[in-house]
């Protein structure tokens, strides 16, 4: 296990490399550059080549590209993930505000999805083609072909001119935040949560619930099944404690397997819900060609990324003791 | 008689029509008995054995008709009364429940697909220890160990905390016997216990079945194919046909004087170690499908009998025969012959068995 461990690390730190010279390579290759977006042509101000070239090389931007890699990895061994070039801002500060956010909704939408889909899937693999399952499956389908951000659309739109006042559509928290009571802060935050949340978890909970749905009639189908029932189990146990148990192998790769593109796919709601997480974070970032603040995001969510895929390999071995005993 | 099947009937509704796979089968095992199942893939044998559990799946299939009586121990019943049997056909889930596991127990073959693979053999023992015999945890752990001991599993009280995957095939399928006898059963249907097995295990397997019958005097019903299993272990063989039971009497009997053509063409096909061959004998044609069985005797288009007749073409005798056995359709619209006793404990469904005709009364 201990070897496995540190092998596991090990591939980690390498694919960590690969993915952030590749992020570092793309975006310096966009066109337009973080200093020429600085300035806004648009407002008759102009910068002299003097300023340009002296700001260029400032930021370190006057040298190779290869070069402003390495050095970009030897301020990241001390933890250094350099300023934002649009505002001068240490890169960490900005995502540290911003990662309790993203995390929230992640984990929100994740949780909820989960306590959702395991119990509708479960039901519906046991009463397999009876009026629950079609009507479920249904739905469920249905749901999964609308995008969350077209809800968003819709909801947003709805909240703003039935209207629904004290039904806030963006931002995290109110005026007058500070001066609430506890209960009064809960209550508050909650609203803001509720019309994105609700965007972003539906989608997953379509697509767990049918995938709960799937594994759990492959395990039903298994003849350990059988031999349970041949006990004289009562159908319950026979399904939670022998059919359940084996579905929790497949559903813990998923949610490893879903990690990135939950993080990564708040983004679109992110912008248009206001909500001040990494993905409207990383979505300005990319757009004033912020190339720290871009590299500080990609490195973030990609230590999370490999953790939890490392986390999920050692939850499997929790789940399922032949991987436990495997090598 | 410990478990007697009668008339059991079991179908299956398949999209292309539905299929019988158990046609009015009737057969009884007594304490202490080993009955053998014998017949080819999809003769019906397992579908039986199921139907005896109540485990086959609903839908596609349905037990139709029939009853399985299982009958208390003469004598235990308080004041000696005669304590009616139960016919597990007719009782309600619940009851059922506490029959599976618990007076009738089941094992299978293929032991690793047969275990759950994320539970301990022991919590799987366990499991049905604690639901039965109502011990607590650490008792029914202790048990357990016992029971893993019993039917030779070396350092049980290590093994207890292994999963499936971790053990041989062989102590897997013991992990099974062990699971089938944790609530002293008085029944053991064992369903192809050996198959999956090297030749040697095998040998231990039956040995150790054999061995707990005469400790325990549990009656018990073997399914296989298999019929050098069947000489070791059986005191009693039904062999199945198609869904029928074709010839049913003492082992001794049916390797001795089969009289069904089946079944002796079943014993032809067994290699000899006494006689070089060539090429196995082998019963020609394939089993019918159950949608559509030939009419007369289902055993007709691949009976020797029949065929060597048929070949003859012609003659009172051969067209009397014929007749009978592919056309006749007095008993039922299949026309099967009924399965009857031509001597004592000797039953047979065949027109042209010797003594059939004038046969004592059907099974």
């Amino acid at each position: 296990m201990m070897r496995y461990t540190i092998h596991r690390l090990l591939l980690a730190v390498i694919t960590f490399l690969g993915i952030t010279l590749v992020t570092f390579s793309v975006i310096q290759l966009a066109p337009g550059d973080p200093i020429a977006m600085q300035v806004s042509p648009e407002l008759g101000l102009e910068m002299s080549q003097h300023t340009y070239e002296t700001l260029r090389a400032h930021w370190g931007l006057d040298q190779p590209i290869s070069t402003q890699y390495v050095r970009w990895l030897k301020r990241l061994l001390t933890l250094d993930f350099g300023r934002s070039i649009s505002d001068h801002r240490p890169v960490w500060d900005k995502i540290a505000e911003r990662l309790p956010w993203t995390i929230a909704l992640s984990v929100l939408a994740m949780g909820i999805s989960l306590l959702i889909s395991i119990p509708t899937g479960v039901y519906s693999a046991v009463r397999k083609g009876r009026t629950f399952d079609t009507a479920v499956g249904t739905l469920l389908f249905a749901l999964y072909s609308v995008p969350g951000y077209v809800t968003a659309i819709v909801l947003i739109t709805a909240v703003a001119h039935i209207p629904i006042d004290w039904l806030p559509i963006s931002g995290v928290r109110s005026e007058g935040f500070a001066d609430l009571s506890l209960s009064g802060r809960v209550v508050d935050l909650a609203k803001h949560f509720l019309l994105i949340t609700i965007c972003f978890t539906y989608p997953l909970l379509a697509f767990q619930s049918r995938f709960v749905r799937s594994n759990m009639l492959e395990a039903i189908g298994q003849d350990y099944i059988r031999t349970a029932r041949a006990k004289g189990l009562d159908e319950r146990s026979v399904m939670l404690r022998h059919g359940l148990r084996n579905t929790l192998i497949p559903i813990v790769t998923l949610m490893g397997l879903m990690l990135p593109s939950v993080l990564s796919g708040s983004a679109i709601l992110e912008v248009m819900f206001q909500w001040p997480g990494i993905g409207r974070l990383m979505f300005n970032a990319i757009s004033q060609r912020d190339y720290f603040t871009v590299m500080g995001i990609s490195s973030i969510v990609a230590v999370v990324v490999l953790l939890g895929t490392l986390l999920t390999d050692l939850a499997y071995a929790w789940v399922d003791p032949r991987v436990r005993y495997g090598g | 008689m410990l478990l007697e099947v009668q008339n059991l009937t079991t179908e299956f509704v398949t999209d292309d029509g539905v299929a019988t796979a158990v046609d009015g089968v009737s057969w009884g095992v007594r304490r202490g008995e080993i009955l053998a199942i014998v017949g080819e893939s999809g003769c019906g044998k397992s579908v039986t054995a199921m139907s005896v559990m109540r485990l086959i799946p609903t839908p596609p299939g349905r037990i139709v008709g029939g009853r399985v009586l299982l009958h208390s121990e003469a004598g235990v019943a308080a004041g000696g009364e005669n304590m009616a049997p139960i016919d597990l056909l007719s009782i309600p889930d619940r009851e059922m429940r506490r029959v599976r596991g618990a007076r009738v127990a089941m094992i299978f073959q293929e032991p690793m697909s047969a275990l759950n693979p994320v539970m301990t053999v022991g919590a799987q023992i366990v499991e049905a220890i604690r639901l039965h015999r109502g011990l607590n945890r650490r008792d029914a752990y202790a048990s357990a160990v016992d029971l893993l001991q019993r039917v030779g599993i070396p350092a049980p009280e290590k093994r207890v905390h292994d999963y499936p995957h971790q053990l041989s095939g062989g102590m897997r399928q013991r992990v099974m016997i062990a699971m089938g006898l944790s609530c002293n059963p008085e029944l053991l249907i064992a369903d192809e216990p050996t198959t999956a097995l090297d030749v040697t295990v095998q040998a231990q397997i039956i040995e150790l079945l054999l061995e707990l019958r005469d400790q325990t005097g549990m009656g018990v019903v073997l399914i296989t194919h298999d019929l050098g299993v069947v000489a070791e272990m059986a005191d009693r063989v039904c062999v199945m046909y198609a869904g029928r039971i074709v010839e049913s009497a003492d082992t001794q009997q049916i390797f001795s004087s089969p009289l069904h053509p089946y079944t002796q063409g079943l014993l032809h096909s067994l290699p000899r170690i006494d006689r070089s061959m060539d090429r196995l004998n082998v019963i020609p044609g394939q089993v019918p499908d159950p949608l559509h069985f030939p009419p007369g005797c289902r055993f007709h288009p691949r009976c020797d009998l029949t065929r060597r007749l048929a070949a003859d073409g012609g003659g009172d005798r051969s067209t009397e025969v014929l007749e009978r056995c592919i056309r006749r359709t007095e008993t039922k619209p299949g026309g099967d012959p009924p399965l009857r006793d031509v001597s004592t404990d000797h039953g047979v469904a065949c027109w042209e068995a010797p003594g059939y005709e004038s046969g004592g009364a059907t099974q």
